[in-house]
């Protein structure tokens, strides 16, 4: 096929009408509207070698450049051309500049206007320069006016749609109109770009009682300098401004509210793939008819003496729905399945299908996945262990950026930085906290398994294996423990860490990728990963470095490097909570079996004896599995090590099961591989199918939300849990005298208070009195505790010996408010916050709040100076000035600048990622 | 030689992981054992010709609290000093006038003790109060036969509600009624269990008090005539002493909360020294068995009951001269305190002392009270001697000597009767 009509020869000298042509032949007058760019004397040349011979006038509208040939008229605007053309002549060709219609176009147009008894009439449009690709047959359009080609994506022409029929609107770029109805409605809109004028035009012309047709045999090439092909914000906004003008009231007042609902959607989900554009085209379109609000009025008026029909004329050559938001959802499913159909064996057609391993291993995930969170899906997510709801974004964003940490009495060291990636990922669920989180929880295993997946494929491996394996990183040795336990931080850093891992690998065939956008995937995954599991973003950085020494190639040392720049976001946790990190009497003792290590070994030492790419891939996730179970046993780290180690193995073994299925042959080293791989895949799934992705069962918030119920003004205060099972108590428990202890914020545990920060002044005698309480001699327990605000206490589990102390005592009452636990009522508590005159203030964000008042407002809080206004001290407690009716807190230090640094580093990697994607 | 390396690595560090012995889970800090709050919680009665009176003694100068409580509150509070001496008496109607109630006794220190002395026109009782609360606890020694009313009140001065099952047993069986079984005594109450409406015309009855739920603290009062004893229920122990003052033809009521047959064997400490095995026996499960204390003799002496399962004995004396009920004590002691001792009128009181050491003990006895005054005595290895109270009253009595000893105090009014065991301090 020859490129076709890119340039016309230079204008001919017009010729007189053809001598032959019937006396009876439609005169037409010709209006070429100027584009700019476009040469208007290539579109007058083609204009003057029609074959149509009763063309009677032309007319250029505008300023064009150069002289214009005799018998070419110019007007200033298309209004003002159509007003002057006299009867005398027949139709209209409205043409523009940089249209290149074939010699037979206006013959074939008029032949068809004609003969159909239409009105007006588009020719088929070809985009100029390209193999006979298609731009435009005529178009159909939603409710909204979005329209819809029916084309593929340079879909060229075969002539497979040529046919005459009727259309919802024709481009203004090549279009025959009767005269008279021209004059009728006043022309194209001038303030319209060329798809829109041309819908709006259409619009008008069907509902003034004309027919719209396309005409295929009238063929045009467009050389689209006049748009970008209807893409635009002022196309957008000519559509709106389209429908304005020809939709009924009625009409109007229903479809106003859904487009606006559209719009937010369509935004939504464009910003999901990274695409601001739409949105802001929205904005702009929105704007643009606000300001030109009095013209659209002023046409609706000048058009309703016209109109012959209502809208249900329109309706019936509209598709249903909204084509913007079925786009868009074409392209989510498309990328969403393009994750794990790596061999785009969905495109390639159904027969195919299930031959490609990555198909299968993303229908057993899915179905994986549903059994792992179905009980998620009715009940939501656990509150128990160490997964605990995410607070308010604003609260958990005060936080995060240096704010109060609420934890037991209070401190001043930093949060956990999940903190901030709740708060960031409940503010993106447009504030639902609760929402962002069931939906984090079931994305997690998701995650997992198409993130190993797509590592997997990035090491190598090509076999069904790579997606078990994320099977085995969901509930593996490790994983399974450390969720089991509560921790969901350990779940989000499982499903995060094969994403990780993968940025700082680099694909042959990626290379089209800019290394701006690897630099941002690294901060952006890593940033993420340290956020939920600090240690754990050493992690790629180190598997980088590992797979270097084992001889691999892929990986990419700077990568890794730059992946512990994302260390920025929890350095302030860290410093503050060294024994979070190094405190081995703070872990959960969690214990993997010996089998594990046996059943690895197992899996990886066949492969490591066999030939191939397998072997290298066995032996690195191999000394990744097994690395981690060893760091588990040695008697170093406190928790974060733990619970890096534990997801660490999970990882490894995963690499592991995937090297031993990624081949499956009959030779008896691989068949070993692959049986214990297999049973590694089996004994892990067992563990995801209690329908909680592994969490634990229950919900302790809900057990102990007699104390938000049964609060007074001051808001429930504090709740003392004890029990002789630390794992009854929620988030991180303190050693007591005989029994683990550690207070809660009653009106319900949030992901914040998980750990419990350095012990200060207040924790210290709070433990004085615990112990007092616990050796028997406190009468009135009730009393001593009332200073820490503790209005509850709550034995959790079996008998203990302060079961018999708190039997014997004065002041704190039985309630029988939780099951199975026994809850006593201090009645003698002092409110959180309580002012010099009595004021008592409640929580407010992540500080305290309340009536104004003079004096000093006494905070059952550890104290600290960084409390505002005029902080100060009552013993431990924190006191602020009341003057304000309000209290909040403000970390100092340079520490305090990290969560910034962090935002910064991520906002970074966004518009790494964004201009990466522009540069490629 | 790759796949060497590599194999021996994976088996290097496999084996590294199944050798290394993991990290034992981190533990609670250890208790340093549970000390039970220094208070003691004391029935008392104000009205129907009777008062109560509150003796403390303690090893100190220090402050303490009485606080009656009825009906799930506070009816009244005291606050007291012991002063020099170390006792103090409190008369209750000072404090609240609360009929059969109870009081809390919060104690200056550890070696304190109070009891309660219910005064009548013909009539005195006394029985040191409660210290400590157990979820078995036994009370024999009452009847409800023509002529004696028998009472139960169960004690609850703590915040929560008690519930408590009674098993009573008399010589027809264990009783059945329903109302025995999950009763419930409010916070900071007190609940009467009248035995002579329940089970009237029983000879002899032996209660077990089963704390299901709660703390409860449980008290016998027996009126026999004009006169009336009050007595503790007492946790069950293997071994058991009582002092028997003279010229008494008391019983020793041993019962059991153990729901089979318990063997029992009775030594005796009397003018021929010690007799083993003087009696030997079987306890019917939950039941009580009541020796003749007579037999031991005219002259003070003392038995010692040993059994094969926990059991508690008590001592029961009814004559005409009026009624006395206590229990025994279960372990010996260089130390005792007899609080409220001497309360009663006249200075009529006695002490019984028990030596069940092998060496003769020097015993120096004192009256507290605000001039107090002290006493020396011998009492020979393995004998009971019985010694007068010192001329006037006091609010109480302390015992130290050396060697293990047992005291009793007898408060006779010479027209009623009381016994009352004295409450041991840990030896130093």
């Amino acid at each position: 096929m020859s490129y076709r009509m890119t340039n016309a020869p230079a204008p001919q000298i017009a010729e007189a009408p053809t001598p032959g042509v019937p006396p009876d032949a439609p005169r037409i007058k010709v209006i070429v509207t100027l584009v700019e760019g476009a040469d208007h004397q290539a579109a007058l040349a083609t204009v003057e070698r029609q074959v149509y011979g009763a063309i009677r006038e032309v007319v250029v509208i505008g300023e064009p450049q150069g002289d214009l040939p005799f018998d070419v008229s110019r007007t200033a605007t298309l209004e003002e051309a159509i007003a002057g053309t006299g009867p005398e002549i027949d139709y209209l060709w409205i043409l523009h500049s940089d249209a290149r219609p074939r010699p037979d176009a206006l013959a074939a147009l008029v032949s068809e206007v004609d003969r159909n008894d239409a009105s007006l009439g588009g020719s088929k449009l070809l985009l100029a320069g390209s193999r006979d690709e298609l731009e435009s047959i005529g178009s159909a359009t939603d409710v909204f006016g979005d329209p819809y080609t029916g084309l593929d994506e340079g879909e060229i022409d075969l002539q497979q749609y040529d046919v005459v029929r009727e259309v919802a609107f024709v481009s203004s770029v090549s279009m025959l109109v009767r005269r008279d109805l021209a004059q009728g409605l006043r022309g194209l809109d001038d303030k319209l770009e060329p798809v829109a004028a041309g819908l709006d035009f259409s619009q008008r012309v069907r509902l003034a009682g004309g027919r719209v047709i396309s005409v295929p045999s009238s063929e045009v090439y467009h050389q689209a300098r006049c748009g970008e092909r209807g893409r635009g914000w002022r196309e957008q906004a000519g559509r709106l401004r389209a429908m304005l003008k020809a939709y009924r009231l009625i009409t109007l007042v229903w479809v106003i509210p859904f487009l606006v609902i559209v719009s937010l959607l369509d935004s939504l989900a464009n910003l999901l793939v990274l695409r601001w554009r739409p949105a802001a085209r929205y904005a702009a379109s929105w704007l643009w008819n606000a300001f030109h609000l009095p013209s659209t009025i002023g046409a609706r008026r000048r058009f309703r003496p016209v109109r012959a029909h209502g809208d249900e004329e329109l309706f019936r050559f509209q598709a249903r729905g909204s084509i913007r938001l079925r786009e868009i959802g074409s392209e989510l499913t498309d990328r969403i399945l393009s994750v794990f159909d790596d061999d785009q064996a969905l495109a390639r057609g159904s027969k195919r299908v299930w031959s490609s391993p990555g198909i299968w291993g993303g229908a057993l995930a899915v179905l994986v996945v549903i059994a792992a969170s179905w009980s998620i899906f009715f009940s939501g997510v656990p509150n128990a262990g160490f997964s605990f709801p995410f607070e308010a974004p604003s609260v958990a964003a005060d936080r995060f950026f240096a704010g109060w940490n609420d934890s037991g009495l209070g401190s001043p060291d930093a949060v956990h930085p999940v903190v901030g990636i709740s708060g960031l990922m409940s503010f993106l669920w447009l504030g639902s906290e609760g929402a962002a989180r069931t939906v984090l929880t079931i994305l997690a295993p998701v995650l997992a398994v198409l993130g190993m997946g797509r590592l997997a494929g990035r090491l190598g491996f090509r076999g069904p294996g790579r997606y078990l394996s994320g099977l085995v990183l969901l509930s593996g040795p490790g994983t399974a423990l450390i969720v089991g336990a509560g921790s969901w931080p350990a779940l989000a850093g499982a499903a995060l860490l094969p994403w990780a891992v993968r940025s700082v690998f680099l694909h042959p065939t990626d290379r089209a990728k800019s290394w701006l956008s690897h630099v941002g995937w690294v901060l952006l995954w890593t940033l993420l990963l340290t956020a939920v599991s600090p240690v754990l973003g050493v992690v790629p950085a180190g598997v980088a470095l590992l797979w270097r020494l084992v001889g691999g190639s892929r990986s990419s040392l700077t990568l890794g490097l730059a992946s512990l720049l994302a260390g920025v976001v929890a350095v302030g946790f860290v410093y503050d909570d060294r024994g979070w990190l190094l405190d081995i009497d703070r872990r959960l003792g969690l214990t993997v079996s010996e089998w594990w290590p046996i059943m690895i070994a197992a899996a990886a030492l066949p492969i490591a004896l066999t030939e191939g790419r397998a072997r290298r891939l066995g032996f690195f996730g191999a000394v990744i599995a097994l690395s981690g179970l060893l760091l588990v046993r040695l008697p170093y780290g406190g928790p974060g090590v733990e619970e890096a180690a534990l997801v660490l193995a999970s990882f490894g073994t995963a690499i592991v099961v995937a090297s031993a299925l990624d081949s499956l042959v009959a030779e008896s080293r691989r068949l070993l591989a692959a049986v214990s791989a297999v049973t590694i895949v089996v004994l892990s799934v067992g563990g995801l199918l209690d329908g909680r992705i592994g969490l634990p069962a229950g919900d302790e918030n809900d057990r102990l939300a007699f104390a938000s119920t049964l609060a007074d003004e001051g808001g429930p205060g504090r709740i003392l849990i004890v029990s002789l099972d630390p794992n009854l108590i929620p988030g991180e428990a303190l050693p007591g005298p005989g029994f683990w202890y550690r207070t809660l914020d009653g009106q319900g545990t949030t992901i914040d208070e998980v750990w419990l920060p350095n012990a200060r002044s207040g924790d210290s005698l709070l433990e004085a009195s615990v112990d007092r309480i616990a050796s028997g001699v406190e009468l009135r327990p009730g009393m001593l505790l009332a200073q820490f605000s503790i209005e509850w206490v709550v034995v959790a589990g079996p008998e203990s010996p302060l079961d018999q102390i708190l039997e014997s005592q004065l002041d704190l009452i039985p309630t029988p408010l939780a099951d199975e636990w026994k809850v006593y009522e201090n009645p003698e508590s002092e409110p959180l916050a309580v002012g010099e005159e009595g004021l008592v203030w409640d929580r407010l964000g992540a500080g305290f709040g309340g009536q104004p008042g003079t004096g000093q407002v006494r905070i059952s809080v550890n104290q600290s100076s960084g409390w505002r206004p005029e902080a100060g001290s009552d013993g431990w407690r924190a006191t602020v000035a009341a003057i304000d009716g309000e209290a909040t807190f403000s970390g100092g230090g340079y520490l305090a600048y990290a969560p910034y640094a962090a935002a910064g580093l991520l906002f970074m990697a966004l518009v790494l990622l964004i201009w990466g994607k522009a540069r490629r | 030689m790759t796949k060497a390396v590599f194999a021996t690595v994976i088996a290097v560090l496999a084996a590294a992981v199944v050798i290394l012995p993991a990290p034992g889970a981190t533990q609670f800090r250890q208790a340093a054992g549970v000390n039970p709050p220094s208070v003691s919680v004391c029935p008392v009665e104000e009205g129907s010709g009777r008062s109560t009176t509150i003796g403390v003694v303690a090893t100190v100068n220090g402050n303490g609290q009485f606080t009656a409580f009825a009906g799930g509150a506070s009816a009244g509070m005291a606050q007291f000093e012991t002063g020099a001496s170390g006792s103090v008496a409190l008369p209750v109607v000072e404090v609240a006038a609360i009929g059969a109630a109870a009081g809390l006794v919060e104690l200056p220190n550890a070696d304190a003790a109070s009891a309660s002395m219910f005064l009548g026109t013909e009539s005195v009782a006394h029985e040191s109060c409660l210290a400590v609360p157990a979820s078995q606890t036994l009370l024999a020694g009452g009847s409800t036969m023509s002529g004696q009313e028998f009472d139960i009140q169960l004690m609850n001065p703590y915040s929560g509600e008690a519930v408590v099952d009674l098993v009573v047993r008399s010589e027809s069986g264990i009783e059945t009624a329903s109302q025995l079984r999950a009763i419930s005594v409010p916070a900071r109450s007190s609940f009467v269990i009248d035995m002579d409406e329940l089970l009237p015309g029983r000879e002899s009855l032996a209660v077990v008090v089963e704390t299901t739920r709660g703390s409860v603290m449980a008290v016998g009062h027996l009126a026999v005539g004009s006169d009336g004893a009050l007595w503790n229920a007492v946790a069950p122990a293997p071994f058991w002493f009582i002092p028997i003052p003279s010229g008494g033809v008391g019983n020793v009521v041993i019962s059991t909360g153990v729901a089979s047959d318990v063997e029992y064997r009775v030594d005796l400490y009397g003018s021929d020294g010690l007799v083993e095995a003087f009696e030997e026996g079987v306890i019917p499960g939950r039941g009580a068995v009541v020796i003749d204390a007579g037999a031991a003799g005219v002259g003070a002496s003392a038995i010692r009951v040993e059994s094969a399962q926990p059991v508690a004995a008590f001592l029961r004396h009814i004559d005409g001269e009026g009624v006395s009920l206590t229990g025994g004590s279960t372990d010996p002691a260089s130390r005792w305190l007899l609080p409220g001792a001497g309360l009663g009128p006249g200075g009529t009181g006695r002490m019984v002392i028990l030596n069940t050491g092998l060496d003769e003990a020097t015993v120096i006895v004192t009256a507290l009270r605000e001039a107090s005054v002290a006493k020396q005595f011998v009492v020979p290895a393995g004998s009971v001697m019985e010694f007068s109270s010192v001329e006037g009253n006091a609010d109480g009595y302390s015992l130290k000597g050396e060697g293990l000893l047992v005291p009793m105090w007898v408060t006779n009014t010479g027209t009623a009767r009381a016994y009352s065991a004295g409450v041991p301090l840990i030896d130093e």
